[in-house]
């Protein structure tokens, strides 16, 4: 985990300021939400947070390094998509082993290690049964948990989540909680 | 007993009409094909009290010297299979930039994309005819190879390009930021996901290079190089012209592209099932 800094973001698409000026630090550890109306600019600030948006002013800086123009895949960070955006050709498995398997060498992972940890966060979410399945056989609910699973399966510094609990039935969310 | 609208009855009455008339010549493909020319001559080939039915025809056409189908069948085979893969893995490359990247002149080179595949075949057959020549690729395989990868190029970035168009962005931006550089995400993420549109392409490409006889004709010269289509063509002697055998040889000419979208339409279906992720 680390420090996440924002200084005075602003990103705008053409007319269309996404994000104004925002200013924010989140402490190592720290559990911050953003909440807002609709279209207020939370999924743009996530995503300048991950690289997947360059802003047009401010500065990003995690662990006091200034990211501000490092790509996504330097910055160690982990993000739920609002939509989920699961990999359709592989299986939810697949899906969530993936980030590990990409970087398996860098992590010094070996295959068994990774499903052993795909493993335990599929145990988590339950989702164990769905392992071999698609992401086109599975309801809203199951996608955004395995969403999910693929971001919690890594240790980055950074964890972001676009509203990552909106599917999930409450029951589940308690024992999330828990 | 469940009635049936009459407006439902005509249409399927229609429908199997249709049906029946567009599939006639070839019904009548495979009886000549399958019967002996003789019989076929006196009787008609839709006479079907006392026929015999041969596999002579065909044997025939598989492995007479003259005309042998299984030369062409291999020169085919060696012609397309390069043709089909070549155009796509580069076609692919192109259309994903096309598609995600921006870069000096796209606009005019894609362009230039539409008009390419605006041109018919017969436009270009003379410059190609005496750039092969130069190249000593004319009566080659690897020349005919050569053009048919190129001629396809065109269609395929456009038709590829589209599919990406509308892969989702999230995908390859949650691969990003999973750690995957640009090669991977082409690789391991969007090829894979464009299985269905792949698959597509490989048939209507492997087909159409296949049952090409234009270009095949311009530039093969030698009977020893003839494709499956050239060859059939010779099937047809000068004053003797043997049904029986020309219609075997067609039929194992479009063998192949059929038994392709046979075993590809199963795979379509379920492509389109396992694909796409409900939002
Ligand atoms: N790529 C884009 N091009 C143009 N405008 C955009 C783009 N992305 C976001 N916007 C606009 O920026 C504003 C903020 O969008 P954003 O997606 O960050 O909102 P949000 O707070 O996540 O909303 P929601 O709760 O509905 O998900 C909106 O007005 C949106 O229309
Ligand atoms: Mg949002």
């Amino acid at each position: 985990m680390a420090v996440v800094e924002l200084r005075n973001i602003v990103k705008r698409f053409g007319r269309v300021t996404a994000v104004d000026g925002v200013s924010l630090r989140i402490g190592d550890g720290e559990f911050y939400i953003l909440l807002g109306p609709s279209g207020c600019g939370k999924t743009t600030t996530l995503r300048i947070i991950a690289g997947l948006e360059y802003p047009d002013e401010g500065k990003v800086l995690i662990d006091g390094v200034d990211v501000t123009n490092t790509e996504p895949k330097d910055r160690d960070v982990a993000m739920v998509f609002q939509n989920y955006a699961l990999y359709p050709h592989m299986t939810v498995y697949d899906n969530i082993a993936f980030p590990l398997m990409i970087r398996r060498k860098k992590l010094g992972l070996t295959r068994s290690e990774i499903r052993e940890r795909v493993m335990e966060v599929a145990k988590m979410l339950r989702i164990e049964d769905l392992l071999s399945r698609k992401p086109g056989q599975l309801s809203g609910g199951q996608q955004q948990r395995v969403a999910l699973a693929r971001a919690l399966v890594r240790r980055p510094k950074v964890w972001l989540m676009d509203e990552p609990l909106s599917n999930l039935d409450a029951l589940l969310r308690g024992s999330r909680r828990s | 007993m469940a009635r049936v609208r009459p407006a439902v009855l005509l249409s399927t009455v229609i429908a199997w009409g249709l049906a029946v008339v567009w599939a006639l010549p070839f019904i009548g493909l495979v009886m000549v094909s399958l019967r002996p020319y003789s019989e076929v001559l006196i009787k008609g080939w839709w006479s079907i009290g006392g026929a015999h039915f041969t596999l002579e025809n065909f044997k025939d056409a598989w492995s007479n010297p003259m005309y042998s189908v299984e030369r062409g069948y291999i020169n085919s085979l060696i012609v397309t299979i390069p043709s089909t893969i070549a155009p796509i893995l580069i076609a692919a490359l192109a259309a994903y930039a096309f598609s995600r990247f921006s870069f000096p002149l796209k606009n005019y080179l894609f362009i230039t994309l539409l008009v390419i595949m605006s041109m018919p075949q017969q436009m270009s057959v003379i410059p190609l005819f005496f750039m092969l020549k130069e190249l000593h690729l004319l009566d080659r395989l690897a020349g005919l190879i050569l053009v048919h990868s190129s001629w396809g190029l065109a269609w395929i970035t456009f038709f590829l390009k589209n599919f990406f168009d509308s892969l989702p962005r999230e995908m390859e931006e949650a691969a990003r930021v999973d750690g995957a550089g640009e090669l991977q995400i082409f690789l391991r993420i969007v090829l894979p996901a464009s299985l269905p549109a792949l698959a597509s392409v490989a048939a209507i490409q492997f087909t159409w290079v296949w049952s090409d006889f234009f270009y095949a004709l311009m530039f093969l010269i030698s009977p020893e190089n003839y494709v499956v289509t050239l060859q059939v063509g010779t099937m047809k002697g000068q004053y003797h012209l043997d049904w029986g055998l020309l219609s075997a040889g067609s039929i194992f000419a479009m063998l192949v592209p059929l038994l392709l979208y046979a075993g590809l339409q199963k795979y379509y279906v379920r492509g389109m099932i396992g694909w796409t992720a409900k939002g």
